[in-house]
């Protein structure tokens, strides 16, 4: 039996700082009715339709009236594998949550194979736990990269265990096989192992020949897992695969927002500012660890600046990768201090340390995750859904925002316009200005033409719509807009 | 007594022979599946290909007039330049078969496939059987190598030739590789050229003895050559440029090579740097992957060289000692699912190859000998189909092509009638064809723009056939 008296200190801290990151991220998700994101809502309705078919869903009737989907179903399986076992709210609703929580044990973990210092591999996981992006990102959505993140820095911290223990190749194995198979971002970790090969080579540093044979083996297996899964996509799109088929506008407005500035608020200030001080003292140490840590954020910032990450995503990455590295920094200050002759200094700084987590990590992921509260579908939006599906025709098609698609199908059960699947999607671009057309111009004819266009019969208008593209004008015309749904506002198009 | 004792040494040679090559049965078995695949799933009636109409076009006016002069149909008429070897012998065995042009060449390109690849296992002799077994099944999965061999081209039996002419060579039997030698300008003096500067390498580092008569016969071979040519009026072919996703098949290449092959060839550079025979191989793929961006057609030849790099960089991995047992062995077979997935998944995707057998359909549409405008790509085929056509890929020799690219331009994107009609008069087409892909994208990106636009306007057009892929318009005379 497990003697709890014999747990240290350092262990209680850990499951503490878990079980605070745990229990916010519950405290917010709890609150909403449904999700925050739109990929959530598609992730969701195509798991149900592997309970109910067993198979995965390839010609999906909803997405954009109907149209071929790609996707790799290994998050699906899984989340239907745990519904068998757990109840669907369970599933869809803490499970993610607790995946992304993990994050903080790994992190720790990987930090005290970075420094030896204790209390700073705590602090790591402390400011792990509230990255801001990641904070938002995953709140409160089946998001993939819930699974990806933690498990891509697992792999990592098993990289740093090889040195030791040979017997982890197994997991390595198994762990590569998941992650490969989740999502195409799973490319980022060869592209880490390349880097940190070459900053071996560069330092005249011998590598370990079990992990070139790794890097080998993953590096092939993510190929070949990527060019079975998105075959059709290579083909059907080449390179543009990259961005997912994701209209060029939409791709612009991802990088409309990355700047310094966005950076220190998105990760936070500690990470950045010790991860990069961190990184200079492992070079000019020479330690291998922090080769490694730093191929992650080498292959992070190449692919973000060569716009084939998104930024969000890349940032995610970037912001856990930093905050390991940047104990090494912290330790350095802390070493440094200590050796002035200031009063009380380890004191002082530790409260500055506290201090800055909660400011600059704590209080932005708490507005941020206030703000996704506010954007996300309250039961008002929902009672719409319920009206939608239980008023119109089946194979009506409802307008709605491209966020909302999604949404739609999942709690309308009925055709979208478009969606946030861009993948394979039929005239993505197109469709994406033609909607953007009907959501904000003046003139009806125009928009009757486009509405006809996509054999648009309904269309629903939620407050984050108006709040994005202002009120509809034309809407009001009584002639051809019938307000069916009073809030939010379901019109059914009679012209 | 003598004669049982004759038949027991053959039998035993035969049975030795057989255990030695057993396993190569089995890729050639494999390499038989590969390359009657294509042809087994294609749903369409025509065969795949574009340049491949041009053959098969020849062949059938070579089998009615064996001396050609002219090609009324590409460009609304020119003198014939291109080399036509290929047809020719399509035009003799079809003639002396009573086959049909296209079944002769989906014969003769499998036949020359199964030798090429036999040729090439006889000219790795020297080396381990299991490397050869890994070169040669590389080589059959690649993309290149199924094309050449399925879909008719002008490349596959100068290949072929150069093949047989290189392992007579290395058998040493000079004279023969020399007869052989002078069926080669038949078939584009380019080829020669290379793959004659490919012997001089060979005959400079390995039979030095031999290096000057070497170059004295291929500067003979290319005299002879050029005088083939310049008697049958035929040019110096170059090819069509290629972008470097033009040699991915992965990426959606028409004939590239495997993603997982190409890998192989660069993680190769790992082990083999210092090795300086593996070097010269490097070089010779590095020379033909950089002339292959401006000679589309170097590819196919890249494609041997790529499945030796690969083969050599597949034998390392397999026969070092791994320190996991478990990593090297998955890795070794995620390797072989990569190079098969490549073949496999291009042979399903050449099911979906041009032409349709609807478009042909659509084409008799139009009466024989009019003017056609369509986009050059479809030159081919308008062509095939017995009508003149305004423009093919064929540019080489055309002494108007510049303005008439720009003409092309502009009747495909004004909106101005008057510009177009006269565009369309001073060519005399009389007839325009659309598909779906110059819709999608070759062209135009959405309805209404240019010629579109006036297409469904003007009263200058008259509407002769639509459906969902493909439209005839005529032109109408003011």
């Amino acid at each position: 039996m497990l003697d709890l008296k014999k747990v240290r200190n350092e262990t209680w801290m850990l499951i503490a700082i878990f079980s605070l990151v745990f229990l916010v991220r519950l405290v917010f998700t709890l609150q909403m009715p449904a999700f925050s994101d739109d990929s959530s809502f598609i992730i969701q309705r195509y798991t149900e339709h592997i309970s109910q078919e067993g198979i995965p869903l390839i010609q999906d009737p909803l997405s954009y009236g109907g149209r071929s989907v790609l996707y790799s179903p290994f998050l699906n399986y899984l989340l239907w594998i745990l519904d068998f076992f757990l109840p669907s709210f369970v599933v869809f609703k803490i499970l993610p949550q607790l995946f992304i929580s993990s994050l903080v044990i790994l992190v720790y973990f990987i930090a005290k194979e970075v420094n030896t210092n204790e209390t700073l591999a705590l602090l790591a996981a402390l400011l792990s736990g509230f990255i801001p992006i990641i904070f938002v990102k995953t709140l409160n959505s089946i998001s993939v990269y819930s699974l990806m993140i933690p498990l891509l820095f697992y792999l990592i911290y098993i990289m740093i265990r090889l040195e030791r223990d040979n017997r982890l190749i197994l997991h390595f194995v198994i762990g590569s096989f998941i992650l490969a198979a989740l999502h195409p971002s799973s490319f980022l970790l060869p592209i880490a192992l390349i880097f940190y090969f070459m900053f071996m080579v560069s330092e005249s540093f011998s590598i370990k020949t079990v992990k070139k044979e790794i890097m080998f083996f993953l590096i092939f297996l993510v190929l070949l897992l990527q060019f079975l899964l998105y075959k059709q996509a290579f083909l059907q799109h080449g390179w543009g695969i990259i961005w997912g088929n994701v209209p060029m506008d939409v791709v612009s407005s991802y990088f409309e927002e990355i700047s310094i500035l966005n950076m220190f608020y998105t990760i936070g200030v500690l990470p950045i500012l010790f991860g990069f001080i961190g990184i200079v003292l492992g070079f000019y140490r020479k330690k291998e660890n922090i080769f490694l840590l730093s191929g992650v954020i080498m292959s992070t910032l190449l692919l973000l600046w060569l716009r084939f990450l998104e930024p969000d995503i890349g940032l995610m990455f970037l912001g856990v990768a930093l905050t390991v590295v940047s104990i090494n920094g912290l330790d350095f200050f802390y070493n440094y201090l200590l050796k002035t002759k200031i009063k009380n200094v380890d004191r002082f700084f530790s409260i500055i340390l506290i201090g800055g987590i909660l400011i600059f990590s704590i209080v932005p992921s708490f507005v941020a995750s206030y703000n996704v509260v506010q954007d996300s579908p309250d039961n008002n939006d929902l009672e719409a859904m319920q009206w939608i599906r239980d008023n119109t025709p089946e194979d009506a098609v409802v307008l709605g925002d491209v966020d909302e698609g999604g949404f739609i199908s999942q709690y309308g059960k009925r055709k979208n316009v478009m969606d946030t699947n861009f993948l394979l999607a039929p005239e993505a671009s197109q469709r994406f200005n033609d909607l953007s057309i009907i959501l904000s111009t003046k003139s009806e004819a125009k928009a009757l033409e486009l509405m006809k266009k996509y054999n648009i019969k309904y269309v629903y208008i939620s407050d984050k719509t108006i709040k994005k593209y202002g009120e509809l004008v034309y809407i009001n015309d009584e002639n051809c807009f019938k307000r069916m749904h009073k809030q939010p506002a379901v019109y059914k198009i009679l012209c | 007594m003598k004669t049982v004792s004759n038949e027991c040494i053959s039998n035993q040679q035969f049975i030795r022979f057989y255990a030695r090559n057993s396993l190569f049965f089995i890729v050639l078995l494999v390499a038989i599946a590969m390359l009657t695949l294509p042809y087994v799933m294609r749903e369409q009636n025509s065969p795949p290909g574009d340049e491949a109409y041009y053959y098969y076009r020849f062949a059938n006016e070579i089998k009615q007039n064996p001396v050609i002069q002219k090609d009324e149909l590409s460009f609304g008429g020119r003198d014939n330049f291109m080399p036509l070897g290929w047809a020719y012998l399509l035009a003799g065995f079809s003639y002396a078969t009573g086959f049909t042009v296209e079944t002769v060449s989906k014969i003769l390109l499998f036949l020359l496939g199964l030798g090429s690849l036999i040729l090439f296992y006889l000219i790795l002799e020297g080396y381990k059987q299991n490397f050869k077994l890994i070169i040669t099944s590389i080589l059959i999965l690649s993309p290149s190598f199924i094309y050449l061999f399925t879909v008719n081209n002008r490349i596959a039996f100068p290949i072929f030739l150069s093949l047989l002419i290189f392992y007579f060579i290395l058998s040493e039997k000079y004279l023969l590789s020399f007869v052989l030698s002078l069926f080669m300008p038949f078939f584009g003096i380019l080829n020669l050229l290379l793959f004659g500067i490919f012997i001089l390498f060979l005959f400079y580092f390995s039979k030095r003895k031999h290096f000057k008569k070497s170059v004295l016969v291929l500067v003979l071979l290319l005299i002879l050559s050029s005088l083939v040519n310049i008697y049958l009026g035929w040019s110096v072919v170059g090819g069509n440029e290629l972008s470097f996703l033009s040699f991915i098949s992965d990426f959606g290449a028409k004939y590239g090579f495997s993603f997982f092959a190409f890998l192989l060839v660069c993680f190769g550079l790992l082990f083999f740097w210092r090795k300086k025979s593996y070097i010269l191989w490097y070089s010779l793929g590095s020379g033909l992957f950089i002339l292959s961006f401006k000679f589309d057609w170097l590819i196919f030849y890249l494609g041997f060289v790529i499945a030796l790099l690969a083969g050599l960089s597949f034998f390392n991995l397999y026969s070092r000692k791994w320190e996991s047992n478990l990593v090297g062995n998955l890795t070794l077979w995620i390797l072989i699912c990569g190079l098969i997935f490549s073949g496999v998944s291009y042979v399903h995707e050449s099911d979906n190859f041009e032409p349709q057998d609807q478009l042909f359909t659509v084409l008799e549409k139009i009466p024989d000998g009019s003017m056609v405008f369509s986009h050059y790509s479809n030159g081919f085929w308008i062509e095939y189909a017995n009508k003149k056509a305004f423009s093919d890929s064929f540019f080489t020799g055309i002494s108007d092509m510049d303005s008439r690219m720009e003409d092309s331009k502009e009747i495909f994107y004004s909106r101005d009638l008057k510009v177009t009609k006269t565009i369309l008069d001073k060519y005399g087409i009389d007839y325009i064809f659309i598909d779906q892909s110059m819709k999608n994208g070759k062209v135009w990106n959405s309805d209404g723009e240019g010629l579109l636009f006036l297409l469904e306007i003007s009263k200058s057009f008259k509407l002769v056939y639509k459906d969902e892929s493909f439209s005839v318009w005529e032109v109408v005379s003011s």
